[in-house]
């Protein structure tokens, strides 16, 4: 076959179908520029990252950095006059709040002399002749600032900036610009003396970045210090930090990606049934090339060439689209996606040519595959006998699908007791899959089924109908199978993401039992509640109690996701609130009682009842595993202690937040306004009633899920589009058919209902099978995928008015879809129709 | 007076003070120098933390197989009073730089290295009462009757023990040294001069063994120069027959000098004050440095009363360019110095190219 034939052939095919053509390519399209822009913006974060660590610690072969709270500078000296260390730079890395406008700024207390042979950023006008640094430096009041710092602040060298803390507003003065810090971000580098000084810092680091002599083995570097470093204490790659984000951020991506994929497989089903359709129709035109002589595998490459060039235009679309949006998210909301992961971070647009290259290949793939299976049957067409037959209907599957189905299912079923592999849910989502495609199998047997048990109907219009969905059982499994597959993707998500909405919800009202929240300051960790000023507040007037919370973020091992430590008093009120099971403090053991999230149980593969040590505040503390709490505030690890305990074991008595519960709820605005005149020193202090506090955690919630949302609607509107003009072309092809049935004596509005009964049949048949698959798909979706990425337990609630409303949604729109794609093919005259077929 | 390279570190130092000098005089007294304040050893071989600046200063000649070898080793020490009374153990109330030099002639220039720190944490220490001077593997420490320096450098490294052969020499009157006419500027000033030097050099990668001879300067003040001044010439010789000559002058902004200065002391033990009549530099011949297009008299004619000394550098280009850290740039070479005997030294040129900052 030459290529004039094949592009005259292929011209053909496309003329007759644009807007069902355009469907399909933007279907693809979707698929890969969704898996595209996440996949762009995640590259660009980690790459943002990356460079910023980079930035920060120069040559640091190695990175020693401890919990929030830092540790004791002792370690220091023992750390730089270890024989394999050339340079060690100590840093107070702390993020303080703005005094004068909402935000933090990071803070990095160097020592510059230091600093400087990591990286000679830190040091400011190296470069010129007069050793300016030095005349300065060390001055406390002084600060220099990153680029990007001094953009976001709006500030100017000379100017000065206030920032919160503990020991009262700091104010620094910007001292100069540091450029080769550009790519760390966002931050002023202060003296370390300074740092310690001014943010109640003094004794305590955060962070020795480390480089070694030359060849000394960095890693072996890092096992000898195991037994130095005091515990809590964790020395690591600088590249780890990368890897830290991204294994934080993996769970949430695949999760997107996933989406992209169903988005894929939505277009492959959308590909089918268009071609599957067309195929039909042009039944006579292949046996004609087939009688021309073109052989059978000719017109099966011709076919899945058909595909390919869908796939081909839906790729090029998809990834074009995938840029523009990721690089307009990029500009107005940074790298972030929704969660809040990257917050702040300001990212370059760095697309990855490879990954993007990977999934257009993977959308044509799709398309190809979608006509592999029409390409086989039209390659053993009778040639003869599709010469006369003007039959319309779409190839059928042969018999075994419901085998098949069951075997499917049975897989998926197994696959869902694999365990996650490196944290990722892979047996959830292949057992997805496999559900997927099964339920994709059952369309033609539940068709056929659907079709014999159809009672006889007395209305000759619905029975006309019933004759014609009868007589096209091929035409009418293609177009279910696509309500199908986006129905139960759209039903799945619908129930989790309802399951969760309710559980937080749940969890938010027994969690939130104070009236009134105090935090010393919005973000930041620079101010704290001293235990005087928290006592000042609990004697206010109108307070009932003041529950005091710290918390600390605790290193276990290199490389792992940090745990957070909760400290508040715990009672069994409290431990019902947060769902812990059991909710009974254990009888008095030596070990201190700590409940575990969700995540800290996975990830650290404790057991209720695990004897473990935790370091806190530089000291292996013995700890008992109570029970598990839930927390849908934390994705990793977390750990709640009771506060007294966590005051004996530090010592630590000043508090991040108190929890006030009043003796009047209706006093509240009364005490906000007398706890900030007890405490006119705190000037970031942030109050906010538990019902906001509700009120916005769930809108934090929806906002991250908005991005799902929005998938969800999109996917139902190509899917519904896809119908509309699937009933479209075949309206179009049974014009004779209308001619004839006007010929009849049917009116045009009787004609019209017949195909919105046709179209509802179609729409009901699909949703109901996607409510069944899509509610199974929920559950692994609740109970596996969900666990095994985010680590959150939840319950299943079902959204029973919104299935409802999805269903009745489903049936209108095909019902609407196909008697409006119609009209066009009813208006011509109904003789011309009839004579057309002479 | 000291040495020029010296005189660029204090440049340094002072302009690590020049900011907030008004603050630091109210907010610190700093430990007067005053004349009839008679050197106390081994007390004053060790660090004055009182006084603002201080220094131990050693350069020297050694014989390498591979040839001579012109070496220089400094540790200065800085007070910050704006830093005092800080809680923070990091608070940089005391800093100490420390500068090292290898005059190669097989490389044509010199090899240098440098470090700084804030004193602290067993890391960086100026010690009191003793010469014990460090800065993380940076070290030099009077121990078992010989000064001890170690230098682990980015091309080279400096083993060496110098083994003091006479007395250590006074400068000045008694350890006072004027820096001008009037009283108020000078510092205490004391050398070691004949050091007698063994040890370890490493070049790249090649390690040798070196014998030589070395001078040592210990020196500190609360104020130092006159501020008329635009750079200073000194130099410090080692003579072959056990005789040591130090000599320096402050030079003004038009070249003339402003302050001179000196002492010689013969072989037996014998010194002689020089006032400032009695000391005059007279340039030989100049080196322009291609790469600044400095041009420094790197050969003099040093006269002392009726006596002169030629002094020929090791190398013409021992020009150190530490603009790009530390933002000082002069000549601190090698000399050996012929006529009226012969010997070997340092001489130290500064403020050839621009009027020091202060």
């Amino acid at each position: 076959m030459n290529a004039s034939v094949l592009r005259l052939v292929l011209r053909g095919s496309f003329a007759g179908n644009k807007a069902r053509l355009a469907l399909t390519v933007l279907c693809i399209a979707l698929g890969v520029a969704l898996a595209g822009a996440v996949h762009t913006l995640h590259a660009s974060a980690l790459a943002e990252i990356e460079r910023a660590a980079r930035a920060l610690s120069g040559k640091a072969d190695v990175e020693i950095r401890g919990p929030r709270s830092g540790f004791d500078e002792a370690l220091y000296p023992l750390i730089a006059k270890r024989e394999e260390v050339l340079v060690a730079s100590p840093v107070v890395d702390l993020e303080a709040p703005l005094a004068n406008s909402p935000g933090t700024l990071r803070v990095l207390g160097v020592d510059p002399f230091r600093a400087a042979r990591l990286q000679a950023g830190y040091v400011a006008g190296s470069s010129s002749a007069n050793f300016t640094w030095s005349t300065e430096g060390l001055d406390a009041s002084n600060a220099w600032l990153t680029p990007a710092a001094l953009a976001r602040l709006g500030a100017q060298p000379g100017q000065t900036i206030a920032l919160r803390s503990d020991a009262g507003d700091v104010h620094l003065r910007i001292a100069g610009v540091l450029p080769s810090l550009d790519a760390g971000g966002d931050a002023a580098v202060v003296d370390i003396a300074a740092a310690q000084e001014r943010f109640g810092r003094v004794g305590r680091l955060s962070r020795i970045d480390v480089r070694l002599r030359p060849g000394v083995d960095a890693a072996a570097f890092r096992t000898a210090l195991a037994s130095v470093l005091p515990p809590g204490v964790v020395a690591s790659a600088p590249a780890s930090i990368a890897t830290r984000a991204e294994s934080i951020t993996r769970a949430y991506r695949v999760n997107l990606t996933a989406l992209a994929l169903m988005a894929l497989l939505t277009g492959l089903f959308l590909v089918y049934s268009t071609l599957a359709l067309q195929a039909a129709r042009r039944r006579q035109e292949h046996a004609l090339l087939r009688a021309l002589g073109v052989t059978g595998r000719g017109l099966s490459f011709l076919i899945v060439m058909e595909g390919a060039l869908v796939g081909v235009a839906g790729a090029i679309v998809g990834t074009l689209l995938g840029l523009a949006a990721s690089r307009a998210i990029l500009r107005r909301s940074g790298t972030d996606l929704g969660a809040g992961y990257f917050r702040g971070l300001d990212a370059t647009f760095a697309p990855d040519p490879w990954a993007l290259g990977a999934i257009a290949l993977l959308g044509v793939a799709a398309a190809a595959a979608g006509c592999g299976v029409i390409a086989r049957a039209a390659s053993r067409l009778d040639v003869a006998a599709a010469l006369r037959d003007r039959a319309l209907d779409v190839p059928q599957q042969r018999s075994g699908g419901v085998i098949a189905a069951a075997c499917l299912a049975a897989l998926g079923a197994v696959l869902l007791l694999v365990p996650p592999v490196t944290g990722l849910p892979v047996g959830g989502y292949l057992a997805i899959t496999c559900w997927l495609a099964a339920s994709v199998l059952l369309v033609a047997p539940a068709c056929r089924g659907a079709l014999q048990h159809l009672a006889r109907v007395r209305d000759p219009v619905a029975a006309l109908a019933v004759a014609q969905v009868r007589h096209l059982p091929g035409h009418l499994s293609a177009s279910v199978a696509g309500i199908v597959v986006s129905a139960s993707l759209c039903v799945a998500m619908a129930v989790m993401v309802h399951s969760f909405r309710v559980s937080l919800d749940a969890w938010l009202q027994g969690v939130i039992g104070a009236d009134l929240y105090a935090r010393a300051a919005e973000e930041g960790d620079t101010v704290r509640f001293s235990l005087e000023q928290q006592g000042r507040v609990a004697a206010l007037p109108g307070i009932a109690r003041v529950d005091a919370r710290q918390y600390d973020r605790l290193a276990i091992a290199e490389g792992a996701a940090p745990l957070t430590l909760v400290a508040r008093p715990l009672d069994a009120t409290i431990l019902r609130g947060f769902q812990a099971e059991p909710a009974e403090p254990p009888p008095a053991t030596s070990e201190v009682p700590v409940w575990a999230n969700d995540a800290a149980l996975d990830l650290q593969a404790w057991r209720i009842g695990d004897r473990v040590t935790i370091p806190v505040a530089g000291r292996s503390i013995a700890v008992v595993i109570a029970g598990r709490y839930r927390d849908y505030s934390r994705t990793w690890g977390a750990l709640l202690m009771d506060l007294a305990a966590y005051r004996r074991i530090t010592g630590d008595s000043s508090a991040s937040d108190l929890a006030i519960h009043l003796r009047d709820r209706s006093q509240a605005t009364a005490v906000s306004a007398a706890m900030r005149a007890a405490l006119p020193e705190m000037g970031s202090l942030a109050l906010e009633d538990g019902t906001s506090i509700h009120r916005r955690s769930l809108e934090i919630f929806d906002r991250t899920f908005a991005v799902t949302y929005a998938l969800e609607a999109v996917a139902i509107a190509i899917a519904l589009g896809g119908i509309t003009s699937s009933f479209a072309a075949l309206a179009w092809s049974r014009r004779r058919e209308f001619g004839l049935l006007r010929h009849l004596g049917l009116t045009r509005r009787e004609i019209l209902r017949m195909l919105a009964l046709e179209g509802a049949a179609t729409g009901l048949l699909g949703a109901l099978i996607g409510l069944a698959s899509g509610a199974a798909i929920s559950l692994v979706l609740v109970h596996v995928v969900n666990r095994q990425s985010f680590h959150w337990g939840m319950e299943v609630h079902w959204p029973l008015a919104a299935l409802a409303a999805l269903v009745l949604a489903l049936v209108a729109a095909c019902a609407a879809g196909a008697s409006w794609s119609a009209r066009a093919a009813l208006r011509d005259d109904a003789v011309r129709a009839v004579r057309d077929d002479a | 007076m000291t040495p020029c390279a010296r005189f660029e570190m204090m440049h340094r130092a002072l302009l690590l003070l020049a900011g907030m000098l008004a603050a630091c005089m109210a907010l610190a007294q700093y430990d007067p120098v005053v004349p009839g304040h008679a050197l106390q050893f081994p007390r004053d071989l060790g660090s004055h933390a009182g006084h603002r600046l201080e220094w131990w200063y050693v350069t020297g000649h050694l014989d390498a197989p591979r040839g001579p070898i012109g070496f220089q080793v400094t540790f200065f020490r800085v007070r910050n009073p704006a830093a005092e009374g800080q809680a923070s153990r990091f608070a940089p109330g005391q800093l100490l730089f420390a500068h090292a030099a290898l005059a190669d002639p097989k490389l044509g220039r010199l090899r240098h290295d440098e470090r700084s720190a804030r004193a602290g944490f067993g890391l960086a220490e100026a010690r009191a009462g003793a010469t014990d001077v460090f800065i993380d593997d940076w070290s030099l420490k009077l121990e078992d009757g010989a000064y001890r320096t170690r230098i682990p450098a980015g091309d080279f490294t400096l083993e060496l023990a110098m083994r003091p052969t006479q007395a250590p020499m006074p400068q000045g009157e008694g350890g006072f040294s004027r820096k001008g006419p009037g009283g108020e500027h000078a510092s205490y000033y004391y050398s070691e001069p004949q050091l007698e030097v063994t040890g370890n050099v490493r070049i790249e990668s090649e390690s040798m063994a070196v014998r030589g001879v070395a001078w040592l300067d210990h020196e500190w003040s609360s104020a130092m120069l006159a501020k008329d001044a635009a750079g200073w010439d000194w130099a410090g010789l080692n003579f072959d027959d056990g005789a040591s000559l130090m000599a320096f002058r402050i030079r003004a902004l038009d070249g003339h000098t402003l302050w001179a200065g000196g002492t010689y002391r013969d072989g037996a033990g014998t010194a002689r004050t020089l006032r400032p009549g009695q000391v005059r530099f007279e340039p030989v011949r100049t080196w322009k440095s291609p790469r600044t297009g400095t041009t420094y008299p790197v050969a003099m004619d040093l006269r002392v009363d009726d006596r002169t000394w030629r002094l020929e550098p090791l190398l013409d280009d021992q020009e150190l360019d530490a603009r790009g850290s530390t933002g000082t740039l002069y000549w601190e070479g090698a000399v050996r110095a012929s006529g009226a005997s012969t010997g070997r030294g340092y001489l130290e040129l500064t403020g050839y190219r621009e009027k020091l900052p202060f």
